[in-house]
């Protein structure tokens, strides 16, 4: 679309079909120009997380290599040889012997793009999650400019290469922008002109990481209420997750295993409902599943254990020493669901003698961890390996790698993938490594008169064709 | 044997007390005679003692000698008059600063629990407003959600001032929690305490926390709305900040949150505590109640605060520092004392001291002999300088009467000279006057045989005066010896030479006695010729004495051995022999000339002579009673190295001292 965007801009056809072609274009861009309406300029502010911050900032510096058709509206033209995907960036990439050899075509300067696919596959991206895919099955990639073209080669097959470069930033010469806004002082992103999409109708954001606490943002990822405003909800539900080291599920300091209280009785005492209402607005609810409803679809889980009775069995907060036995639990981001949660799980684990030690940092190996985990894309494959490739402590359990199968989670056949991607929830599932807790929606609060606000399949705000509907 | 010397007092004066204390015990001694006067400190017979009990005894000497007691004395009035007033501060000065540190400890202690009073009143306003129906706590009660009820706590505690604050059913499940929001549906095990305090709350509990526990200081209130009642909790942690705040505002080293009693689940563990204190006070240790570097360390006050007991420090180490300051200050006043009460101790007993040492060294020089001796004047007064000039007069006394019984005694010898040399004078005489007188008459008769009479006569009379020439020689050898030549002499030897030339051996037995080979005795520097004829004397006095005796039973030993003495080696002599012995009679007189038992047969110069030989080596003689042979024992005692001789002292050698004793 950006390639259509740009013709219109510098190539309109002149002549006696002039108006006609005007007229043409008028009718095909009405809905877009309706949205811009009624003119460019304004500021907004947006508050994410503090962990937001980054992505939220790349997606609105750079363009994306690749997104999701369903993402495109439009403004982007399908990509040739990856149905399903659009680009702004990319004319055509093709696969060849077996998918072990990618080569992408570009209107961008080859230089830029392989750049930034190898910064992606690299890991070096704020919201690529590529490189985690490939890191979870050990695949090497090599990435070149070959002529007119990026090369991308693999040292197994690898078919999803165009689901991997989702929402790859593609990253202009020394790092300058090529995406609808442009850096002006830390925090603050100004119009700029020259983007591969449609230019932006604000003039100015403001991006800051004091989400959920903010409540003077426009647009407020993940925030403490609802302060009336529009709420858009991401495709998807964040998954809270407890990722239990080796020791930690062998020695089960929440009795899961326990045949007589077990998973039943742990759920009925984490009161999943409750820390959703706290936590997430009511948002949010008990879940027995990793891979949350839109990105996999109604399957089989595994039985949840205990009786009833055992259920109700009040908790007490009973004394221990400091001496007590104690459970190291990291948490790697300051999201005020999963401390609640943390504490949550605290007052389960002192009810059976035992303290949490909380950490909040990057996990040890091995070690236990409460995160708010999303999946970053909608296939369940990708998604799962992108959540191992962050945790290769599991990738040891015998459990999980008995049903690894990379063929078949890097393959071709989006139904094999998905079977490989169930298979392998459920092994995490049964081994008890993986605990999921609940899933809560990932909303973001827009203010009313805030129009075009989009959220990507991975969460984050997209502000692109935003533009203030009240006259500010 | 017989003695064959008459005794004499010419030369000689009776042994002194020191001589007599110091000799060792002879076997039987009827006489004993030494060379000079050194006899006083230098006994024949000395052994040596170990170095340490001989500095051992010399100090326990001078502590019996009044110059040590002097400056123990004063030692002892120092050490008692500092040390006792150096107890008399310390205590005073401890006692004050234990009564100024317990004021201390009183103010602080006051100002924390006014402090955690005044805190007490701050959490009852806060619960008061909380039952205030227009209060958000109120207006739980009014919501049927649950969630509700806990977001409202944890939205109270956030507006207001309060750490704890949580809403609990009476069978206490907890409702809402602010500092504990996920605390939602457990049962909370203070509900007891609650319950069972009948409305007061204690005013310290262990409040449950996500990371374990801490004390928190609580109080409570009933609500009721709606037909619903629900105990209100409002609290602050005292943590480890509070704490520190606490105890920077009152001014304690310490505070510290303990259980009032370990939870029995703890087994014998100690009790836990919560503890700030200054940075300097027992950094590397954890606070316990029952640990004792704390609790000689501070002051520590303790009151009960519901479930736990707080201890209040008060660091005592300055009371301590101060102790130690005034004992190191008395020791150093103490050691100065010392030194100045030994000067002025060793001062004031020089002056007391030296003129009694004086008397005691002029009474010891004067109990050797030497009868010259006399104290110097001082500066010594009183008492002191009237015993001086007593002693003074009393050795100026002793010395005229020495004088004058020396001279008496010397007439008495001369004159028992006299007598001696008169009577061997007059026996010749009497043959001469009485040849003489037939000689004369033969004459007037005009005897045929005159010239048979007088040859016979004259041949009388020239005997009889080669015998008066005999006479006049040996006196002149008894008065006058030959000049010495000491040389290096194997004694054994010479024994054994004059034992082969005066000693028959068909008639006396002769036992020889002295190591030979490599124990042979060393040698010894003396006049070979006077001690051989010193040696002769002894033993043909000896064989003479046995001559009356049964074949058979003549029997003569000769001994040789080296015995140690303070003035170096010596080597006696023995010469032992089965005769009768010495007479009891002439036992006294043995080494005095002219005395003999031999009648004509002797000059009674013999044993003079021995006597005077000896005495010029340095030696000494004594006679006795032989233990091994039963007749009479005469010992020669001969340093290894001799005196220096008359010319070397620059005087001639002091008459023998002949000493008898029965």
């Amino acid at each position: 679309m950006t390639r259509v965007v740009h013709r219109r801009r510098r190539g309109a056809p002149r002549g006696h079909g002039l108006l006609g072609v005007l007229l043409l274009a008028f009718l095909i861009a009405a809905p877009a120009v309706a949205r811009r309406a009624p003119a460019p300029g304004g500021t907004a502010a947006v508050a994410v997380p503090a962990e937001l911050v980054a992505a939220v900032t790349e997606a609105h510096l750079f363009a994306p290599l690749v997104v999701p058709a369903r993402d495109a509206a439009g403004e982007r033209p399908a990509l040739s040889g990856a149905p399903g995907f659009a680009s702004a960036v990319l004319d055509r990439v093709v696969g060849d012997e077996g998918g072990r050899r990618w080569r992408l075509s570009s209107t961008a300067p080859v230089s830029w793009v392989a750049t930034s696919v190898a910064r992606c596959l690299e890991g070096r991206s704020a919201g690529a999650f590529a490189a985690a895919v490939l890191r979870a099955l050990t695949v090497a990639a090599r990435v070149e400019a070959a002529g007119d073209a990026t090369v991308v080669t693999f040292d197994r097959p690898v078919f999803v290469l165009p689901a991997l470069l989702t929402y790859c930033p593609l990253v202009g010469a020394q790092g300058g922008a090529t995406g609808a806004f442009a850096q002006a002082t830390p925090g603050r992103l100004s119009w700029r002109s020259g983007s591969f999409d449609p230019p932006p109708l604000l003039g100015a954001l403001e991006v800051r990481g004091d989400a959920p606490v903010s409540d003077k943002a426009d647009v407020v990822a993940m925030g403490a209420g609802d302060d009336g405003g529009a709420t858009l909800l991401a495709p998807w539900s964040d998954v809270v997750v407890l990722v239990q080291g080796l020791a930690a599920r062998d020695a089960d300091p929440f009795g899961l295993a326990d045949p007589r209280s077990g998973r039943r009785a742990f759920a009925a005492a984490l009161r999943a409902d409750l820390l959703a209402a706290a936590w997430a607005g009511g948002r949010g609810g008990p879940t027995d599943a990793l891979l949350p409803s839109g990105v996999a679809p109604a399957r089989p889980l595994p039985v949840v254990l205990g009786a009833v009775d055992d259920a109700r069995a009040p908790l007490t907060l009973t004394p221990v020493t400091p001496g007590a036995p104690r459970l190291p639990l990291f948490v790697r981001t300051s999201d005020p669901l999963t401390e609640g949660v943390a504490e949550r799980l605290a007052v389960v684990l002192r009810a059976r003698g035992t303290l949490l030690g909380l950490t909040r940092g990057e996990p040890a190996d091995d070690a236990s961890e409460l995160l708010r985990w999303r999946p970053p894309t909608r296939d369940a494959a990708l998604a799962l390996l992108a959540f191992l490739g962050e945790r290769p402590g599991l990738l040891r359990h015998p459990a999980v790698a008995r049903v690894l199968d990379a063929a078949a989670l890097l393959g071709a056949d989006p139904a094999a993938r998905l079977g490989a991607a169930l298979a392998l929830e459920r092994a995490l599932l049964d081994s008890r490594l993986v605990v999921p807790l609940l899933v809560v929606d990932r909303w973001i609060s827009v203010d009313p008169d805030l129009r075009g606000v989009g959220v990507r399949d991975d969460g984050i705000p997209l502000l692109d064709g935003a533009w203030w509907g009240g006259g500010r | 044997m017989t003695a064959d010397d008459e005794p004499a007092a010419a030369g000689g004066t009776a042994p002194t007390a020191a001589e007599v204390g110091a000799a060792p015990a002879p076997t039987t001694t009827t006489a004993t005679t030494t060379a000079t006067n050194r006899t006083s400190t230098a006994p024949a017979t000395t052994v040596a003692t170990p170095a340490t009990p001989l500095a051992t005894a010399r100090v326990g000497t001078w502590l019996l000698h009044l110059r040590g007691r002097l400056i123990l004395a004063l030692l002892a009035a120092v050490v008692v008059a500092v040390g006792a007033g150096t107890v008399a501060h310390l205590v005073e000065v401890s006692a004050r600063l234990e009564r100024d540190l317990a004021a201390q400890g009183g103010r602080v202690t006051g100002a924390i629990r006014t402090d955690l009073e005044q805190t007490a009143t701050a959490l009852d306003e806060e619960l008061g407003s909380a039952a205030d129906p227009r209060a958000g706590v109120a207006r739980l009660l009014s919501s049927g959600r649950v969630e509700d009820r806990f977001l409202g706590a944890h939205a109270r505690l956030t507006m207001g001032r309060l750490e704890v604050l949580k809403i609990l059913q009476r069978d206490g499940t907890i409702l809402t929690s602010g500092h504990w929001p996920a605390s939602f549906g457990a049962l909370d095990p203070l509900i007891a305490a609650y319950v069972a305090t009948g409305g007061r709350l204690p005013r310290i509990v262990d409040e449950a926390t996500p990371q374990g526990s801490a004390p928190a200081l609580e109080r409570w209130a009933v609500l009721r709305s709606g037909g619903r009642e629900v105990l209100v909790v409002a609290g602050r942690f005292l943590d480890g900040s509070a704490l520190e705040r606490l105890r920077a505002r009152t001014g304690a080293d310490l505070l510290a949150l303990c259980p009032a009693a370990p939870p029995a689940r703890r087994g014998a563990e100690s009790p836990e505590c919560l503890s700030v204190r200054t940075p300097e006070l027992l950094p590397d240790r954890a606070f316990r109640a029952d640990d004792d570097a704390f609790a000689a360390r501070l002051r520590l006050d303790v009151f009960d605060v519901g479930g736990f007991r707080l201890f209040i420090g008060l660091d005592r180490s300055g009371i301590d520092t101060v102790r130690r300051g005034i004992v190191v200050r008395a020791v150093v006043v103490g050691v100065l004392a010392v030194v100045f009460a030994v000067v002025l101790g060793a001062a004031l007993a020089a002056r007391i001291v030296r003129p009694i040492e004086s008397l005691a060294d002029a009474a010891r020089a004067l109990a050797g002999g030497d009868l010259s001796t006399r104290v110097p004047p001082g500066h010594e007064t009183g008492e002191v300088r009237e015993l001086v000039d007593a002693f003074n007069r009393m050795a100026a006394d002793l010395e005229q009467g020495q004088r004058r019984l020396l001279q008496a005694e010397r007439v008495a010898a001369w004159q028992e000279i006299a007598r001696g040399l008169a009577h061997e004078l007059k026996n010749p005489l009497t043959p001469i006057l009485s040849a003489m007188t037939v000689v004369r008459r033969a004459r007037e008769l005009q005897r045929a045989d005159f010239d048979a009479i007088l040859t016979e006569q004259s041949k009388a009379v020239v005997e009889e005066v080669m015998r008066l020439k005999e006479l006049a020689d040996a006196f002149a050898r008894f008065a006058r010896l030959p000049e010495q030549r000491p040389e290096p002499l194997r004694l054994d030897d010479l024994v054994d030479q004059v034992l082969a030339l005066y000693v028959p051996a068909d008639l006396v037995a002769v036992d020889r006695g002295w190591p030979t080979g490599d124990a042979r005795l060393p040698e010894v520097v003396a006049d070979k010729n006077q001690l051989q004829t010193a040696l002769a004397n002894l033993v043909k006095n000896a064989v003479e004495a046995m001559e009356t005796l049964e074949p058979g039973a003549a029997r003569l030993r000769a001994g040789l051995a080296v015995v140690a003495s303070a003035a170096g080696g010596v080597v006696e002599l023995t010469i032992d022999d089965s005769g009768p012995g010495i007479a009891p009679e002439v036992a006294g007189r043995l080494f005095t000339p002219y005395v003999t038992t031999k009648g004509s047969r002797g000059t009674g110069l013999g044993l003079a002579l021995v006597h005077r030989i000896v005495a010029e080596h340095g030696g000494s003689i004594e006679a006795g009673r032989s233990p091994v042979l039963a007749g009479a024992r005469f010992a020669v005692r001969l340093p290894l190295r001799p005196p220096p001789t008359p010319t070397e002292q620059g005087s001639m050698p002091s008459a023998p001292s002949v000493s008898t004793t029965p």
